[in-house]
Order: C-alpha cells, then structure tokens, then sequence
C-alpha cells in the first residue's frame, strides 16, 4: 500500500478536465485507490470515478491523499502522483 | 381557432401538426423485491440499452452537426460506465432489498442533491447530465419508449428540449418546434437557427395545444394559431411567400458590397461570444468581426489561461484573411458573472465593479488577455477594445497595462503584433460627452447602444416597469450617437455601433446620415439590413437624419421614422 498526498495548486480544482484525466488514468490500473480530502476519513473517495471525484468539489490549495493497494500500485502511484504535480497539464 | 403569442426564437413560418413529447410519469415499486441478483442483472442491461442509444446520439450527432454539439454525449458515456454509479446503484439494491429502477432513481436523487448543491454553475449543470442519463436507464428497465422518433412531417412540443433531444430531430420531418420554457440563448435555440427550423417558446403550450392539432405559427412575431381557419392559413401562406421573395431579394444583393443607393459603401460586420460562431461568420457576407464578447470565455470553469486564449484568438483572427476581429477585453460584471473574478453582491451592479473598472483591479487576469491578444496578432489583424470607458484616466492606465505587456513579451522572447489599435466602446453618458476629447488619444470607437441607452436614460433594461423608457429612438440618445460620429470624423477615425440598434431598419438611415460607416450586428441581420441599406441615397438617408434631428418626442421620432420604412417597405 502506497500512500501519497499533494496539494492541489491547479487553478480550477478538480472540475471538468482534471477530473475526467484523473479517472481515466485510474482506471488504466488493477490496484484499488482511495481517495481522501484535507484528511477526513469519515469520507472516502473514488478516483476511478468521474462522479466521486467531481462530487469531492476540491479547489486549489486543497490536500489530497491518494492510497493505491494492489499488485500495480508502485506504477500507479507514480503516474497519479505525476499529474497532481504538474497541475493536470495536458 | 384560439390565437396565441410566444416569444420568437428562430424565423421561418411552421404549418403542421402538432406531434407533442410528452415526459411519461414513471411508477416505481417501492416494496421489497425477492430475487436480488436478477435486480442487480435487470440494472446491467438497462444500463447496457441506455449506453448504445447514447452511442447512437453521439454518432448521429457528430455528422450532423459536428464534434462540437457532440462532446455532451461524450460525457454522458463516460457517466454510464462510471464506477461509482454502478457500486451505488448495486449496493442500494442488497441493503434495501430493492427493485433496480427505485434502486437508480433513488441514487439519481442523491448524486444530483450533491451536484445542485454546489456553488459552481458548471457543476450545477451536471446535475441535469446525471438526470438524463438515470432517466434513461429507468425507461429501459420499464420499457418505457426513450426516444420519440419522429416519423412524419410535424411541429415538435415539449416542455423543453434536451440536448439529446434536439440533437435527434431531423431536419427534413421537423417543421417547427414550439417548446413552454427556454429562451434566445438556450443550446435548443442555437441548433433550431442553425439548422433553420422555425421556433417559438410559448407559456403553457403543453395544456393549451393538444396532440395532433394543426398549427401554423410565425418564428419571426411569435403569433401561433391553433386549428386556424382558411383565412389565416391563406394569410400565413403568403407570409412564407413574402419571406421567401424577401429571401430571393437579399440574394440578389449577394456578392456586392453594402452600400447606399449612390454606392457609399457601408461595412457590416458580425458579432460573435466564441470562437466556434465562426461558423456562420465565414458562410456570411461579413467580412470583418466588429464585436467579439470574450467575457463567455471566462464564464466557464476551466480558468482560460493565456495558451487557451492564445489559441481562441489567433483561431478566429486566421479565419479573417481580408478583414480583422475587434475582441472587446473582459466585461464582467453589471449582469454577467464569472467564477474567475471576486465580484462581491451589489446593490447597483449596472453602476458598479464591472467592465473595465473591474480589469484595472484585478490587474493578473487583465494582463494575461492582453498578451494572449498581442501574440494572436501575429497571426491575422487584431483591434483592442475596452468596455465601460468612463474617463479618460481609464483608458490611459488599461493602455499602460499593453505597454508593460509588451515590454514582458519582448523580454521573454516571444512574438507579438507592436502595432495592435486600441479603441473604446462608448457605452456611458461620460464618454459620449469627452468624445472630442477621447477622439484624440483612441484608434478607435464602437458605440455600444445596449448599454449607452440604459444610463443615458437611467433606465434599466431589465426592469419592466420602466421599459417604456428604454429605447434608442429617445432624442437624447440619437443626440449622443451624432456627438460621438462627429468627434470621430474631425479626429478621422473610425466609428462603429456595435448594440442591438445596429441591425434596426428603421434606425438605419439615422446612423448612416449621422456619418456612421461601419455596423456590427449578429449574422443573421446581415442580408436584410445589406437590402433596406441600398434603398436610398447617401442624401435620402442625411435628409431623415436631419428632420429626426428636429423631433424632440421619442413617439413622434418613431412613428415618423416608421412611416419612411413603410414607404419603401423595408
């Protein structure tokens, strides 16, 4: 299990572009994911999911934490991990 | 017969019967249901039915009328296949031993709560995605009919017209479509004019009109007659006929330059929100955009930052190879917001932050516009202009602002047009009076009627009770037109009017008596006004100008100018 957290620095959130990008990454990999906002673990989101992630309604300067656990989480930790960095860049 | 008025949408005159969508109410089973695999297996075919009509929509779509109107049902795909759509939907079935479709209207219910609940217009919208889709899904499990396929000629009625909806009709049955809500702007509207089918919103036409009931309305009035009788079908008749000769008239016209009967040559221009409404500017006559409202640019979620604009104004700019786009900066504010900007609540916000007031302020978002327009201008002829210019203080800091721009370009390196020139729309009380003043430090000036009548006047344009007032054939109006053509002609630059009264008939030979040159209208005015223009002389039109001049009555200015239309029936 690999667990990660970055904080969002894209102007517009998580809406629309980002989000579509960051479930159809996930979705590439086996691994099952979690997905947390600012550390509140009574709600746990999904990033294979366009509708989860829309519904967390994260803005810039929001902490993320994204848990992979599976067989390919290594890879699938770095490339989620890779868009968070360069601010869902196309 | 029973006679109505609806609000006109799209022109054309509709003669057909009535083939009337109606929303079917769905029943749900609310009790307990016994075998929960099968329901989970009942929700997995509805939704695999539900994802191959879409498919269908989205290909339909995509050849008639591009990938542009196609991307929503690209979206709604990628929501049918979403993994937390079917989870919930599964998870709801075993905990509450439910049947499938209770199972899926119940977790449409609580998504869209989730999304209408948002403080975002655009994540409010896709509460009406997930609507549409669960909708759809539930139809399938009830075997309900999803989508009214049109089979014969007729006039369409609904409540509202989808996306999925409008997209479907076919041109070659669907004669008209009247529908209870909506509006000029609404996606249904754009499509309906796009495809030219006639199209009239009218207030409770569900109950008043019935299915199978002949009607013919007007798209250009709104008058809608119920089973109407041999008299007015006649009449209706030889209003598309007239229509139609109108039609062959402005054709006639086509390929020659608009001009006066003496051939002074006037030039109209189109006003354009986005770049994809280059579509109907390059099929025109227009040969030159003289308003381009970038304001809808930043009304979406997705901050549009310099690359993004880059692209939308080099693209447009390229598409203009014998004339230039005027792209008026950020005008935010008064009635139109954006998620980009901190506009607090105000009580006047017509009188407030907005326009260029607020670009000054927020000085970062300003900036990047500027030199995404000074780097498109490499690639076609650009003009700058700036909204809401009250002083000249205004003008001089906002032109500072392209000068440091400049300065940061060049230093990075990149690419820009050093040459750009940069106008104002005169659009307060303020600026018509300092005309002269302006006139010699602005390239140029595009008169925008819209708003210089509302504070001209002081009357707002939405409020109806003072509506009476609003009006650009008010003396005081028509005055401050002829001031601002004046101080353009003595500083010999250009001047434009740009608003709603730009594509008026009536008011036509008004502007161009007052040494108005240049008129920027939405496309669709082109043709008639090129037609009404080339009716009279440069002398004929500076003679009506002159008596207008000597009316001091906004009615009798009016009446007496549309007694000149009636004479030539324009």
């Amino acid at each position: 299990m690999i667990e990660k957290i970055y904080v969002l620095n894209n102007e517009e959130g998580l809406h629309a572009r980002p989000a579509t990008m960051l479930a159809n990454q996930s979705m590439k990999f086996n691994c099952d994911f979690k997905m947390l906002k600012n550390d509140n673990k009574e709600k746990v989101y999904q990033p294979k999911s366009i509708l989860s992630v829309m519904s967390m309604g994260a803005a810039k300067g929001d902490q993320i934490t994204i848990i992979a656990d599976g067989s390919d989480e290594e890879e699938a930790s770095a490339v989620i991990g890779s868009l968070f960095e360069c601010g869902f860049k196309e | 017969m029973m006679s109505y008025f609806g609000l006109p949408i799209a022109k054309g005159i509709a003669h057909n019967k009535i083939f009337k969508i109606e929303e079917v109410e769905i029943t749900f089973d609310e009790g307990k249901a016994s075998d929960l695999e099968k329901e989970v297996e009942i929700f997995a075919k509805g939704r695999m039915d539900a994802i191959s009509d879409v498919e269908k929509i989205y290909e339909k779509t995509l050849t008639t009328l591009g990938e542009n109107e196609a991307k929503i049902f690209e979206a709604h795909l990628s929501l049918l296949n979403d993994i937390e759509l079917i989870s919930q939907v599964e998870a709801y079935i075993k905990d509450n031993s439910a049947h499938a479709a209770y199972a899926v209207s119940q977790v449409s219910k609580q998504l869209e709560s989730i999304f209408t609940s948002m403080d975002n217009e655009y994540m409010r919208e896709r509460a009406a995605d997930i609507r549409d889709i669960t909708t759809r899904i539930i139809k399938h499990i009830k075997g309900v009919k999803t989508d009214n396929n049109v089979e014969e000629e007729c006039i369409v009625m609904a409540n509202d017209l989808t996306p999925s909806m409008t997209s479907s009709l076919d041109k070659n049955l669907v004669k008209g479509i009247i529908t209870e809500t909506g509006g000029k702007t609404s996606h249904s509207a754009i499509i309906a004019n796009l495809l030219e089918i006639p199209y009239i919103v009218l207030d409770k036409c569900m109950s008043l009109i019935k299915q199978g009931d002949t009607v013919v309305f007007d798209g250009s009035d709104g008058s809608v007659f119920v089973e109407p009788d041999e008299k007015t079908i006649d009449d209706y008749k030889a209003r598309q006929e007239e229509y139609d000769l109108l039609k062959s008239k402005y054709k006639e016209l086509e390929g020659l330059p608009a001009a006066t009967k003496d051939h002074v040559k006037v030039e109209l221009m189109a006003n354009i929100g986005n770049a994809e409404d280059m579509e109907f500017v390059v099929n025109s006559e227009a040969k030159s955009i003289g308003l381009f409202r970038t304001e809808f640019i930043f009304m979406d979620d997705e901050y549009p930052d310099e690359e993004k604009q880059f692209k939308i104004y080099k693209e447009v700019a390229e598409q203009l190879p014998e004339g230039y786009v005027t792209i008026r900066t950020i005008d935010i504010g008064g009635d139109k917001n954006s998620p980009h900007f901190d506009i607090a609540a105000e009580d006047n916000p017509f009188l407030g932050f907005r326009g260029i007031r607020l670009c000054l302020g927020q000085v970062e978002i300003f900036k990047t516009q500027l030199r995404a327009i000074l780097r498109a201008g490499v690639y076609g002829s650009i003009k700058i202009m700036f909204p809401m210019i009250a002083t000249i203080k205004e003008f001089v800091d906002a032109k500072e602002l392209i000068e440091e721009c400049k300065k940061e370009l060049k230093s990075e390196n990149i690419e820009f047009d050093d040459n750009i020139p940069v106008g104002i729309m005169v659009e307060t009380p303020a600026a018509a009076i300092m005309a002269d003043a302006f006139a010699k430090v602005v390239d140029f000036f595009s008169i925008g009627t819209n708003d210089l009548v509302q504070y001209t006047l002081a009357a707002d344009r939405m409020n109806k009770q003072v509506s009476y007032m609003y009006s650009a054939y008010d003396p005081a109006v028509l005055r401050s037109i002829g001031m601002v053509a004046k101080a353009a002609k003595e500083n010999n630059i250009t001047v434009s009017i740009c608003g709603e009264s730009a594509a008026d008939k009536t008011l036509l030979p008004v502007f161009v008596g007052l040494g108005i040159r240049h008129l920027s209208m939405s496309v669709s005015f082109i043709p008639e006004v090129k037609w009404a223009l080339h009716l009279r002389t440069l002398a004929e039109a500076g003679s009506i100008s002159e008596r207008t001049s000597q009316l001091y009555v906004k009615d009798d200015i009016e009446e007496y100018l549309k007694k000149e239309s009636e004479v030539l029936h324009i």
